[in-house]
């Protein structure tokens, strides 16, 4: 009888943990993730960049970078976001040390000893124009990154993409 | 004497105690009494705050001088690394004396800790005070945001962000 008393209060208090675990269902999302299929995700959005008669923007970088998360808010939520929306695929790849996507931007040729993050700017047909570290935006070593100069830049690789 | 406390459910009522006190000082010369209201009905009743707690993951905490809670503050994992801090409101007679600092101090503590990589915070941006503040302890202005809540109500916020960096 005692030991039946002291089993069914295990079982009891063994529920009431899982209980509350299940109510914490926070997931973390990632801004640059590591298990995603960069090699799949470029294919489609050279894609949709064919659709659509625009270049490809790839952004290299990893949730572990500071000035990776400060430049991906600037291009994708900042005052910069309507130009590249309406003439740039934009895509986010991981680079990390568990998953640095060399298959995928191997054939790439980009900086990668320079500062993270770092675009690279496809033509739809997945030709290469141009690649740089965006260390060279940066005020001096000071963040947040000089948006005009992002935006030059960009400017440029999209009349060289329509004459490719 | 300061002391931080975590928060749970259970403290739900003195969160909002804090927040009828500051609230309206604060952001009704910014966006008028209609949208506190509203603002306060979307984000501080028992059922939002629970919400926040339980099902965002959220972790809030108080601050006490001696007994008396003067402030509390929030904050989750928003994406990998990357820490967002959702609330922190002191009682308006007792800004602007290290309540803040300590609290900020505390949180970023937690999150190195954690391997946090940045920490974020939205600001209004006509709140001068909130911005010297952050600025102050080392975050830097982004990009800013206009966030639709609804019922045709925006926040409009700066994206302020600092660098947690790990030993």
């Amino acid at each position: 009888m005692k030991c039946t008393i002291i089993l069914l209060l295990l079982i009891f208090s063994a529920s009431n943990i899982s209980f509350s675990q299940e109510h914490n269902v926070h997931q973390i999302k990632y801004i640059f993730n590591p298990a995603a299929d960069a090699g799949e995700d470029l294919k489609k959005a050279l894609l949709t960049a064919g659709k659509t008669h625009k270049n490809v923007l790839i952004l290299v970088g990893g949730d572990w970078s500071y000035s990776s998360i400060v430049f991906d808010r600037q291009l994708a939520m900042g005052s910069l976001k309507p130009y590249i929306d309406e003439h740039y695929v934009f895509l986010r790849v991981n680079f990390s040390p568990e998953n640095k996507n060399e298959n995928v931007l191997g054939p790439y040729d980009y900086p990668k000893h320079e500062g993270y993050p770092i675009i690279i700017v496809l033509d739809s047909g997945g030709k290469k124009i141009a690649t740089k570290s965006c260390d060279e935006y940066k005020n001096g070593q000071q963040l947040p990154y000089v948006e005009y100069k992002i935006l030059q830049t960009l400017k440029a690789w999209e009349i060289a993409g329509a004459k490719s | 004497m300061l002391s931080i406390k975590n928060a749970t459910a259970k403290d739900i009522s003195l969160i909002q105690d804090i927040v009828k006190q500051v609230w309206p000082q604060t952001y009704t010369p910014i966006v008028g009494k209609e949208q506190v209201t509203y603002m306060l009905n979307l984000f501080y009743t028992p059922e939002a705050l629970k919400k926040q707690m339980k099902l965002l993951g959220h972790r809030f905490i108080i601050c006490y001088d001696d007994d008396e809670p003067v402030a509390f503050a929030s904050w989750n994992e928003a994406e990998g690394n990357i820490y967002k801090l959702h609330k922190l409101y002191i009682i308006t007679g007792r800004q602007g004396r290290g309540v803040g600092q300590t609290m900020l101090k505390h949180i970023v503590h937690e999150i190195t800790a954690k391997g946090a990589v940045a920490l974020l915070v939205n600001v209004n941006r006509f709140n001068f005070k909130a911005k010297m503040f952050y600025e102050k302890a080392g975050f830097t202005h982004v990009i800013d945001e206009d966030i639709d809540i609804g019922k045709g109500y925006f926040m409009n916020d700066h994206v302020l962000t600092m660098k947690i960096s790990n030993p």
